[in-house]
């Protein structure tokens, strides 16, 4: 009898403990490129937010009214283009029925935007332009800093560091992101007295760098900057123009790591400053940002990014959102949103800001890291906390 | 002048690896009437095995020039290998099938997208310099990497001329491209003399493969990048016409040299296809038409 009183108390508290630990599951899209030039970027995206759905797991999960509730992370590629990425939302949305999604590239972001404002989901866009953001677009926040955070930043520390640069040639991948880039990049460098000799464009696909870089090298600019070709894209050119002779100030406004730049351009990558990379080796690197890094790398070729960790930062800006709204409806999670304070892969405790340059408050306030390669690594040079 | 040359010099490089490419898809047209969509993959996987193999075999303590030519002749196996399979599988039972031949090969290329995808991974696959530094041609600069490049492919393509225009195989094959019936009616075994044509093409672009992986950015869907433009090559030269597919490589390498130069990357993209369809308009059956 006390044998099976025994068993029948430990029956009870097993189920017990089972039924504290059922955990609903929030399925969370990612629309990111896992092939191709932006490859690493996409596969970080898709590691970040594992890596954060995991966190937020072991934390207890996301609570909403005595609920606790995972994240799975269920990512597509959209191959950079605006064709995929509509065939990515629509799988993601209509079939996987997600509410919640983050997106990379311009153009498959756009492409999802047109369903995800339609079909009440909330998009957490990784834009590197202004559009599709602010008021017309009521459930979608950017989760990653753009042109208009970047831009001012690297301008100035350019400007300051070498006065003598008069000139600038810039140099863009021809589609939504590049088009948004080379709108503020060129309107902040005329504005800093910097002529732009050339702005020009290439297209996705395009392979064969040495007539581009023939042009900007006849130009004689100052400053090339490559301010949104992925990274292999930037080592190819810089490789190109160091065969021309170029010795110029080099930068990539959107460069994300060394490893992708040095891959493709070897020792042209040397002192090319970048404005969307992070340093994991100084001081103020967190033993947190350390080990996602360590095991991230191997698994996407290069070192995490500002372009990598904005998934990371879209399930914790859920979690935050969903907290507070106490609601898992994506309408009252994007009302309370821009008053939400999250956990960021950069700070604990961010929020948004943005109101003036995007008429609504759906910008994370993340800093801007200017960087420089040397010897093959990131070496930090500015830490810029944009002020909205 | 030195621009002048400078625009020649890159015309030829990029033009070398076109006509490369082009040759095999003209090849495989000429013989077979197949749009072949997975060509680029035999390009694509020849460049995806030096790019994973050379750092391997660097790292047993050969030199990087030993590791490239291990490596090269990894990438051509495999991706004669899979020209094999593809061919016994899938080509062999669509010879001559415009239709069929287009939705085969369409299919194959969707499938070995996913399989190149799955085995390689998206990311660009990193390669140390095969030969370091630079030449000066009459004030034109280029890698000396590049200049082997391009010296290589016009042998090759020159060979390849020769072997199509003066041996009893290229004599066959090109009978059986200008008339698959009569030509069988002399003797000539049609089915044998298509495997060895769409090998010859396979090995074609998986030269290109090796000789521009060392150069280009590597990854798994790179072929599809040079296909489109070498379809393009195709269709201006002439289908089927193999004269036509060096011309029509050579016409892209101006454009995309010389149009980079005065506007810019895109705009001598867009220049490319417009290009395409005033030669189909005025001249559907390309520069050189095929016999």
């Amino acid at each position: 009898m006390k044998s099976v009183m025994k068993y029948g108390f430990l029956a009870v508290a097993s189920a017990a403990a089972l039924a504290a630990n059922a955990q609903e599951t929030i399925k969370f899209g990612i629309s990111a490129p896992l092939s191709g030039a932006g490859a690493p970027w996409g596969k970080g995206s898709e590691f970040m937010c594992k890596a954060a759905a995991k966190e937020i797991k072991d934390a207890g999960g996301i609570k909403v009214k005595g609920k606790s509730y995972n994240v799975e992370c269920i990512a597509y590629d959209n191959k950079y283009t605006a064709a995929e990425g509509t065939k990515v939302a629509q799988t993601l949305l209509n079939r996987d029925g997600v509410k919640y999604m983050c997106a990379v590239g311009s153009a498959p972001i756009l492409a999802a935007q047109s369903l995800t404002e339609r079909q009440g989901v909330l998009l957490f866009s990784q834009a590197w332009t202004k559009s599709g953001k602010g008021p017309n677009f009521p459930l979608t926040f950017s989760d990653i800093v753009s042109p208009i955070e970047v831009v001012p930043a690297m301008v100035q520390y350019v400007t300051k560091a070498y006065p003598q640069a008069k000139t600038i040639a810039l140099f863009n991948v021809d589609d939504a992101n590049g088009h948004g880039a080379e709108e503020v990049v060129r309107a902040l460098w005329e504005k800093a007295g910097v002529k732009v000799l050339t702005s020009d464009f290439y297209v996705h696909g395009t392979t064969e760098f040495q007539p581009a870089a023939q042009r900007l090298a006849a130009l004689k600019p100052d400053i090339v900057d490559l301010a949104s070709p992925p990274p292999s894209v930037v080592g190819a050119v810089f490789k190109e123009l160091a065969v021309l002779g170029y010795k110029g100030i080099k930068l990539a406004t959107d460069g994300t790591a060394a490893e992708g730049i040095v891959a493709t351009g070897g020792a042209a990558a040397e002192g090319i400053y970048m404005g969307a990379a992070m340093t994991f080796d100084g001081p103020s690197v967190t033993e947190h940002q350390r080990k996602l890094n360590e095991e991230a790398k191997p698994l996407i070729g290069e070192s995490l990014s500002i372009a990598t960790n904005p998934c990371y930062d879209a399930v914790y800006m859920l979690k935050a959102g969903a907290e507070k709204a106490q609601s898992l409806e994506p309408k009252a999670i994007a009302a309370i949103m821009p008053t939400v304070r999250y956990k960021s892969f950069y700070e604990d405790n961010v929020g948004f800001g943005g109101k003036e340059a995007y008429g609504s408050a759906i910008q994370p306030m993340q800093p801007v890291y200017i960087t420089q390669i040397v010897n093959g690594k990131v070496v930090e040079r500015a830490k810029i906390t944009p002020k909205y | 002048m030195q621009t002048a040359l400078q625009l020649l010099v890159t015309t030829l490089q990029i033009g070398a690896v076109y006509i490369l490419f082009s040759l095999g898809l003209t090849l495989v047209f000429g013989i077979m009437r197949v749009v072949n969509f997975v060509h680029g993959h035999f390009f694509a996987v020849s460049a995806l095995m030096v790019g994973v193999l050379v750092p391997k075999v660097v790292a047993t303590g050969l030199t990087i020039q030993s590791a490239y030519l291990i490596a090269a002749a990894a990438g051509i196996l495999v991706s004669l290998f899979l020209a094999l399979i593809v061919y016994k599988f899938g080509i062999a039972r669509f010879l001559r099938d415009l239709e069929g031949g287009f939705i085969l090969t369409m299919g194959l290329a969707l499938v070995l997208d996913g399989v190149f995808l799955e085995s390689f991974g998206g990311g660009v696959r990193s390669m140390p310099p095969i030969i370091e530094g630079n030449v000066t041609i009459l004030g034109a600069v280029l890698t000396t990497q590049r200049l082997v490049l391009c010296v290589v492919a016009a042998l090759l393509t020159g060979g390849l001329y020769w072997a199509l225009s003066a041996t009893k195989l290229g004599k066959a094959l090109r009978a059986v491209a200008a008339d698959h019936e009569a030509a069988m009616l002399q003797g000539i075994p049609y089915h044998g003399l298509a495997l060895i044509g769409f090998l010859l093409a396979a090995l074609m672009a998986s030269l290109a493969g090796v000789l521009i992986a060392p150069v280009s950015i590597v990854t798994p869907t790179m072929g599809t990048d040079y296909l489109m433009k070498s379809f393009v090559a195709v269709v201006v030269g002439g289908m089927g016409s193999v004269p036509g597919a060096i011309v029509g490589a050579l016409f892209i390498g101006v454009i995309e040299a010389v149009g980079g130069y005065f506007f810019d990357a895109s705009t001598a993209t867009i220049a490319m296809f417009v290009i395409v369809i005033f030669v189909l308009l005025f001249r559907p059956r390309g520069l050189i038409p095929h016999a």
